[in-house]
């Protein structure tokens, strides 16, 4: 049972075989997300075995081996048709009500203390940070391409590592700005529960609060030509100490 | 063959009629139809030409505008047929049909497999990655970069497989 637990309901910040679960949340947005996914999944239960039992004991109740006379003038009944239809109705509403307001929660960037900017490209991701200078008084500005399998490190995860991972801070507000170069892409990142259409001449916003350290796994998830499954994203959030270290670096 | 909307239509008439004595009109013939015009109406009905189809229908009708009570045995056998007997729409289907379509639905499944089958015979093998010596490094890989830490690999008390789910190598 454990086991069967384990390989189930496991909840993951990196993909993981056979998961049909949310991957570890990293903040606050996919705490949300998840909570929300699993109070709509209360409704959806008692949804499906509700109508899996009408239908099935009307099956069994006027098969036509049973009720051979055809009800042919039975064709409304305004209590049942009223509650069939209320009922719906209120538990839409249920359903609206704290997705719209996790929705609107999710929107808002909240006072950003650093910005960085992604960038797709057919096919990789190119990154910059406008807060930050490098070495040559430039932006910080790199490009983040998939590791390809004959290249991996024994036991990095294929078709997800690449050669740059996006470092960050963690527990602090950062902003990404999402654009494209070329086609439409979209940035996802499910462990932070960041998925963004990346689209030329627009630029999108999304605002990451990463409350743990970690390396979270996400791939391009608008279909983007040929490499489309070739653009992976890898997000390493670090302690502020160590991020400044890397800043020093670049 | 009268069409149903038409029967039904009829039939609706007759029993709001039916419902409300007071209504009723009385039939013109109140002779019940002779038990040779009604028998084995079940095999008959669909062969009869509409005409006749019509006309007997009509006679049943009106004999319906009376009292019901006063029908023959046949009348109301010929009547239930005619309003909602498997004709028409609601034909039986041929004899055999189920394990036809059986046969075919699994002809059309085994087909398909044949052709996925073939296909895949020609796939490349699966990647490097796919063995139990590279998962079993890519927890290894996952625990150093902490991963998981709240349900998955890296958290306390997992005692799961992780990655690892291929066959080894050398097997
Ligand atoms: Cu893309």
């Amino acid at each position: 049972m454990g086991l069967l637990f384990n390989n189930l309901i496991m909840n993951f910040d990196a993909p993981s075989p056979w998961g049909i679960y949310f991957q570890d949340s990293a903040t606050p947005q996919m705490e949300g997300l998840v909570e929300l996914h699993d109070n709509i999944m209360y409704y959806l239960v008692v949804i499906l075995f509700g109508v899996g039992w009408i239908l099935l004991s009307i099956i069994r109740n006027y098969i036509s081996t049973k009720s051979p006379i055809s009800h042919k003038y039975l064709n409304h009944g305004t209590l049942i048709e009223l509650i069939w239809t209320i009922t719906p109705a209120v538990i839409l509403i249920l359903i609206a009500f704290p997705s719209f307001k996790l929705l609107y929660l999710m929107d808002e960037v909240s006072d950003p203390s650093m910005s960085v900017l992604a960038e797709g490209h057919q096919w990789y991701w190119s990154y910059q940070y406008p807060d930050f200078l490098d070495s040559n008084d430039e932006f910080i500005e790199f490009d983040s391409y998939i590791v390809p399998e004959s290249d991996l490190e024994e036991g990095a995860l294929r078709m997800l590592e690449v050669d740059n991972r996006v470092i960050l801070p963690e527990l602090t507000h950062v902003r990404f700005i999402i654009t494209a170069g070329d086609v439409i892409h979209s940035f996802a990142v499910p462990s932070l529960g960041v998925k963004c259409d990346a689209y030329p001449g627009r630029l999108n916003q999304v605002s990451v609060f990463i409350n743990r350290e970690g390396v979270f796994y996400g791939q391009c998830s608008e279909i983007c030509g040929i490499l489309h499954s070739s653009m992976p994203i890898v997000i390493e959030s670090v302690s502020l100490e160590k991020f400044l270290t890397w800043l020093e670096e670049q | 063959m009268l069409r149903t909307p038409t029967v039904s239509a009829l039939v609706r008439n007759v029993a709001v009629r039916a419902a409300k004595p007071t209504m009723a009109v009385r039939a013109a013939s109140t002779m019940p139809i002779s038990n040779p015009t009604l028998a084995n109406i079940e095999k008959r009905w669909e062969q009869m030409p509409m005409q006749e189809q019509a006309e007997l229908w009509m006679a049943l009708r009106d004999r319906m505008k009376g009292n019901w009570a006063d029908l023959t045995l046949q009348e109301k056998k010929a009547a239930y047929y005619i309003a909602f007997g498997p004709h028409g729409p609601r034909a039986l289907p041929p004899p055999g049909e189920q394990k036809k379509v059986l046969a075919y639905t699994v002809a059309g499944v085994f087909l398909s497999f044949v052709i996925f089958a073939t296909m895949r015979a020609f796939a490349k093998p699966p990647p490097a990655t796919m063995t139990k010596e590279w998962q079993e490094a890519t927890n290894e890989f996952l625990k150093a970069q902490k991963s998981d830490p709240l349900t998955g690999l890296t958290s306390e008390g997992y005692n799961g497989k992780g990655h690892v789910q291929s066959p080894s190598a050398s097997a």
